[in-house]
């Protein structure tokens, strides 16, 4: 970047190693739950519903708290509070009533986990159990059971909206042109209905919090393993009435978050137990067993979408008409978004000109729906991309060349009417369709295998509030090292790794001489949250400001020092230079001490860089149409296609190949693009395969831990993944980049899903395709001839 | 709880604790500021807490701490040479990508060290068979495949006198 | 993890002294795989456990020419795929042991301790069952050998008593010149998952006569022998598909899969007739293709 004058061998786009992963591989690296807190610290765990919904009767703690080293039994009304992030409709320990099966009635607070983790079944509860609705349709057509009758006096914020005295938390509507008369004028319509089930992040390490109270002051510390400090800062002060300033939250680095982390989750149960008066200032801990982190915290949406689509008999697509219905549990405090950004993404990347969407976060007895990598698109492009798909083959075109004839090219509106950045779409999937060979019939490699192809497209704005900001500070030292302060969590995605290349490109200042640390709320500025894929396009333009800002203030020094000016002055891995005047000098205590002026007074001291960032002009779109100019920041796109070939006999899926490219803008570390790129597109190929949660008739969860909830492990993983990326730049951008980490995991399942259906000619209507799923299709007496709908 | 003695070696160095009876090895280890073995499920299902036992690898939720009376544990803080110097199976998790958010990684490489001691040149299929009770949410597996390959090969190059190499304390 | 003691005796006389005089709260347990998740999970609460795997003379897999092969309480997974001589005889043992869990769960979890669980979904029993193990049952003052029909009972049920210990499993080697073997299984993952349904199927050949022995696993409330389908390959000397089909149909005969989060009732029942075909025709080919041993 000669305009820049600064020169370094690790800036944008090297290659360079990782930030962290040395402490990683060493095991030295602390986790939440590795912390040491001493002999004072206590021990929280919480006791759970056994019924979906009922009325708490009465709660009992005499012979729990009998017991040596109980030190408090905590109820629902000692923490009378309501918590979330959009909608305040969420109480950390039941007041009254049960809402899903597992949900905490109070909260065993001893000296040991063994001691707390036997005196939770002391807690005498009682009891009376109401009608439960698990079903998310029932939840939506019947109002006979609310799962929250006081729906009209929880606060939200104000594009969110929930129907009070329904079931439904949140409703997103898009309804631009005329749907019916696009219907009438279309020479093909299709309607389809496509289900996902609940499903949950995997993340291998647990939710782990401990809070402290301080006696003195009454302030609070929370360690927790959460993406974003500053939100659970913010919605746990507005949840308790307390200053911001009184609440420091620490994120030591976690074990995968995957959207599992985001907003709070188990922060303000573990606070409850920390305010008590009986805890008196100890610290207290409440770390998640594996089995019960899906009661803990969020998990992925169920999601039935019904899309009727009318097609021209040019292959043009005319109008949409989509309802969708987000399973969101027993609470929308955070899953209202997701439904949001399904429904303003609600024509995937396609340009219809006619839109109709109903996109509803639809509460039910069962544990809580929120953010998960894809945030909703996963969910949408599940069916968008198998619907355009079975809507191709009605009309005789090649599923490829229909997706491009309709294809949401730049200049073109999406379905909120924002018109489309430039992007590289049509050219990555020209290279997704050669490279996978997809339209070469090839023979099975495996005996007794049908082989099939499958392309699914991928798209996905970060999802925010407009208003979602970001700020970073760039601190030089005596040595002319770095310190860089940017609230992000750095969760394996390599955020630090990025802005540390961001830094050393614009200052010059060699990678391995920055330093980056996991957020403390107390030290570090404020950044929104760690979600949306955002942190390297959001925070990088902080980032990238505060490095500016450092390298202007020291240009400025240097050229008073050198009486030179600024412009003869260049940086070089760690050196200022100035060739006009042959001065040189390795970066050193004046940028901290200050210069010695030739005037000979002292000038400077510490030089610190600062940045901060907030999109200027996004517009939430309108309540009654979804309409607005620009809805969000921008759209990342990609394509993925899958060469996969099934057993009839056995009902296995084997994948020979996965073909995998998104437009990034600009790849600062390709190292950990294609990490998330390989990462999301397993994860994606997981849910397909095995993934979702399974209840029983009374709401009980059957597969809670990794036992019956199967992951992929790598002996799934026998095939190459093909990654690559186009840069098209963003125009409001650090370096041109966008998000990538969500991407990968949007359409991993509809390329399967199609790959099956040309592989067998079976059309299945319901994730995950398990090998039963399948076999049962293949076996059945009267085996599926078309759709498989079980 | 009464508490009972236990002797073994652990990274190369005699320790004597007391644990509780019902403690796993995992516990006890964390217990004792060994942390790098993570509690990820504490039923076998994940691998986030393997060590090597004696040769073997093993997840340490399902060994009871007394059950190493005697015995020799090595987990990954053994394994560096020197501060600062990783095990080449370390360095080929860091340098092949191997890594991200990393609570995965301890149990990986140490699955990956018994490993390559009884098949120093693998093949994938055989990677994926020894490595498939190690859950990995972020990495899509392809890169740690990528990294015991890597590993292997630097095992069998012939150790250079003064450069370190393989930091095995035993 | 509720607390238990533990009790980790040097040899089996200590071991028998401590079950006389605390029979009634304690549970054995060898590798402990299983165990220590029971006790996690509730499912069992003993006051004390009694770890063999402190006993050194229940490591070993002793063959016995001509007689059969003892295989030790301890003995892992892992020793019982690495041994050739269980390699040769055994087939299908193998192919359970190695679809049991994950290459590094198999160094702790024993041959002796997958059969104690006795668990419907238990990997290595069917094999077993086919190969006609026996337990070797020891007291302090008694030793005798149960057939594992007569050890299993139950789900987790076991016919001998609180002051007994499985020592030992004593599998037989029958005269044969050829001893081939599948075990075949759904789950739903390729790897550290349980049985949905299993069928193991072994063929003994000797002289010309011909043994075949069929067992399955996760589909009833025991793993069984179906002798039934048994007695039809046996009476035939040329197996076809349709003599496969009988085979399939007394095997469905035989068995009372049930719906759980694993798998559906339908779905066990459906794919126990594949599960059949498949191991059978393995059977056959092996036969065919590999070298006689013996």
């Amino acid at each position: 970047m000669s305009d820049k004058r600064v020169y370094t061998d690790t800036g944008i786009g090297k290659k360079v190693e990782r930030k962290f992963d040395r402490e990683k591989v060493a095991g030295t690296l602390q986790y939440t739950d590795d912390l040491p807190f001493g002999k004072d610290l206590l021990y929280a765990r919480p006791v759970r519903s056994p019924i979906a919904s009922g009325i708490i009767r009465s709660i009992d703690p005499r012979k729990a708290c009998a017991i040596p080293g109980v030190v408090a039994v905590i109820t629902g009304k000692d923490f009378p509070y309501r918590f979330g992030l959009y909608l305040k409709d969420r109480n950390p320990i039941a007041i009254d009533r049960v809402r899903y099966m597992g949900e905490p009635v109070a909260l065993v607070v001893a000296t040991t986990e063994a001691i707390a983790d036997s005196a939770i079944e002391h807690v005498k509860v009682e009891y009376e159990a109401l009608p439960a609705v698990l079903d998310v349709e029932k939840a939506v057509c019947d109002p006979s059971v609310l799962v929250h009758p006081d729906l009209e006096h929880y606060k939200r914020v104000p594009f969110i909206n929930p129907q009070p005295g329904t079931n439904i938390g949140n409703w997103f509507k898009i309804r631009r042109g005329d749907i019916e008369e696009a219907f009438a004028q279309s020479d093909t319509i299709i309607e389809e209905k496509m289900e996902c089930p609940q499903i949950a992040h995997g993340f291998l390490e647990t939710h782990c919090c401990i809070a402290k109270q301080d006696i003195g002051t009454g302030n609070i510390t929370v360690w927790s393993s959460a993406q974003s400090v500053f939100a659970v800062r913010e919605i746990l002060a507005e949840g308790l009435g307390l200053s911001t300033n009184a609440i420091r939250v620490i994120a030591p680095p976690i074990g995968g978050g995957f959207g599992g982390k985001a907003g709070m989750t188990i922060e303000a149960l573990c606070l409850s137990a920390a305010l008590h008066p009986a805890i008196k200032g100890r610290p207290v801990k409440l770390f998640v067993p594996r089995e019960e982190v899906m009661l803990s915290s969020w998990v992925r949406q169920a999601y039935i979408a019904t899309i009727k689509m009318g097609i021209s008999k040019e292959g043009k697509i005319l109008g949409i008409k989509n309802t969708f219905y987000f399973d969101t549990g027993i609470s929308a405090e955070y899953g209202a978004n997701p439904v949001r950004s399904a429904g303003y993404t609600s024509t995937g990347t396609y340009y219809i000109p006619n839109v109709w969407t109903d996109s509803y976060a639809v509460y039910t007895n069962k544990p809580f729906g929120g953010a998960y990598r894809g945030f909703g698109l996963p969910e949408l492009m599940s069916a968008m991309e198998v619907v355009i798909d079975i809507a191709a083959k009605k009309i005789g075109m090649h599923p490829i060349e229909f997706r491009i004839k309709n294809l949401l090219q730049p200049g073109l509106p999406t379905c909120t009417g924002m018109p489309m950045s430039e992007h590289a779409l049509e050219k990555i999937i020209r290279k997704v369709q050669a490279d996978i060979r997809f339209d070469e019939k090839e023979k099975p490699l495996r005996e007794g295998f049908k082989r099939g192809k499958g392309i699914a497209l991928a798209i996905k704005a970060p999802a925010k509030p407009a208003d979602a900001a970001s700020s970073a500070i760039v601190k030089l030292n005596v040595d002319g090292t770095a310190e860089v302060m940017a609230a992000t969590m750095d969760m394996g995605q390599g955020a630090y790794t990025a802005y540390a290349q961001m830094v050393s490109e614009e200052l010059g200042i060699p990678y391995d001489r920055i330093r980056l640390d996991y957020p403390d709320s107390a030290t570090h500025p404020y950044d929104w949250q760690t979600v949306a894929s955002r942190s390297c396009w959001a925070m990088g333009m902080a980032v990238k400001e505060a490095a500016t800002d450092a390298r202007n203030q020291l240009l400025a020094l240097y050229a008073e020092y050198w009486k030179v000016k600024e412009e003869e002055i260049f940086l070089k891995n760690g050196s200022v230079l100035c060739p006009k005047k042959n001065l040189s000098e390795t970066f050193g205590p004046k940028l901290q001490n200050g210069f010695p002026m030739p005037d000979g007074k002292l000038k400077g001291g510490p030089i610190i860089g600062r940045g901060r960032f907030v999109p200027e002009d996004v517009v939430n779109p309108d309540a009654e149409t979804g309409q607005s100019p620009k809805s969000v920041v921008h759209f990342t796109v990609g394509a993925i296609a899958i060469d996969a070939e099934v057993s009839e006999r056995t009902g296995e899926i084997a994948i020979n190949r996965v073909v995998a490219g998104y437009d990034v803008g600009k790849a600062i570390s390709p190292i950990n693009i294609q990490g998330q790129i390989e990462g999301g597109t397993v994860q994606g190929i997981s849910a397909a395969l095995f993934e979702g949660l399974v209840f029983d008739a009374q709401g009980k969860l059957l597969n809670k831990d990794f036992t019956d909830y199967k992951i992929a492990t790598i002996e799934e993983v026998d095939f190459p993944i093909e990654s690559f990326w186009e840069e098209t730049p963003e125009e409001v951008s650090p370096y041109g980049n966008r998000g990538v980490g969500e991407h990968s995991m949007i359409s991993p399942a509809p390329a399967l899903n199609n790959a099956v259906y040309n592989a067998l000619g079976i059309r299945f209507h319901r994730y995950p395709l398990t090998r039963e799923r399948i076999f049962m299709a293949t076996h059945a007496k009267k085996a599926v001839t078309e759709d498989c709908y079980d | 709880m009464p508490k009972h003695a236990l002797s073994f070696v652990l990274n190369g160095e005699t320790v004597d604790w007391e644990v509780e009876t019902n403690a796993t090895l995992l516990q006890a280890l964390r217990e004792n500021g060994v942390t790098s073995v993570k509690r990820g499920c504490e039923e076998g299902e994940c691998g986030a807490c393997t060590v090597v036992i004696d040769e073997l690898a093993q997840k340490s939720c399902l060994v009871l701490a007394l059950e190493v009376e005697g015995k020799s544990v090595l987990t990954v803080e053994g394994l560096p040479a020197a501060p600062g110097k990783l095990h080449p199976i370390q360095q080929a998790f860091v340098d092949e990508g191997a890594v991200q958010c990393g609570f995965c990684t301890p149990g990986f490489i140490m699955t990956t060290y018994a490993f390559l001691k009884t098949h120093p040149n693998p093949t994938d299929e055989e990677i994926r068979h020894a490595l498939s009770g190690n859950l990995c949410r972020c990495t899509g597996y392809l890169s740690i495949i990528k990294a015991v390959k890597t590993a292997a090969e630097a095992l069998s190059k012939p150790i250079v006198a003064g450069e370190g190499g393989e930091g095995d304390v035993r | 993890m509720k607390a238990f003691d533990l009790f980790r005796p040097k040899d089996l006389f200590q071991a028998f002294s401590r079950l006389e005089l605390n029979q009634h709260e304690t549970v054995l347990k060898s590798g402990g795989t299983d165990l220590l998740i029971w006790i996690k999970k509730g499912l069992v609460s003993p006051k004390e456990v009694v770890d063999l795997s402190s006993i050194d003379s229940l490591n070993e897999i002793e063959v016995k020419e001509g007689e059969g092969i003892l295989i030790g309480t301890n003995v892992s997974l892992n020793r019982i795929i690495d041994h050739p001589e269980m390699k040769r005889r055994f087939p299908a043992l193998i192919e359970a042991c190695e679809t049991h869990s994950d290459a590094v769960l198999r160094n702790k979890a024993t041959l002796v301790g997958n059969v104690c669980s006795a668990v419907p979904s238990g990997d290595t029993i069917p094999p077993l069952l086919c190969y006609e193990a026996e337990a070797v049952v020891q007291t302090s003052c008694s030793k005798r050998h149960l057939p594992l029909p007569r050890l299993i009972i139950g789900p987790r049920k076991k016919s001998i008593s609180k002051t007994e210990i499985v020592t030992h499993l004593w599998i037989p080697l029958p005269k044969a010149d050829l001893s081939v073997g599948a075990y075949r299984r759904a789950s739903r993952r390729r790897a550290l998952d349980l049985a949905q349904a299993a069928v193991a199927c072994t063929l003994f050949q000797h002289r010309g006569e011909r043994d075949f022995r069929l067992a399955v696993g996760a589909l009833s409330p025991i793993p069984v022998r179906v002798s039934e389908g048994e007695r039809i390959l046996n009476e035939t000397s040329n197996i076809d598909e349709k003599i496969a089909d009988r085979v399939a149909d007394a095997v469905l005969k035989a068995i009372q899969p049930i719906t759980d989060v694993r798998g559906s009732r339908e779905f066990r029942f459906a794919v126990t007739v594949e599960l059949v075909r498949e191991s059978l025709s393995l059977c056959l080919t092996r036969a065919k293709t590999e070298e006689g041993c013996y």
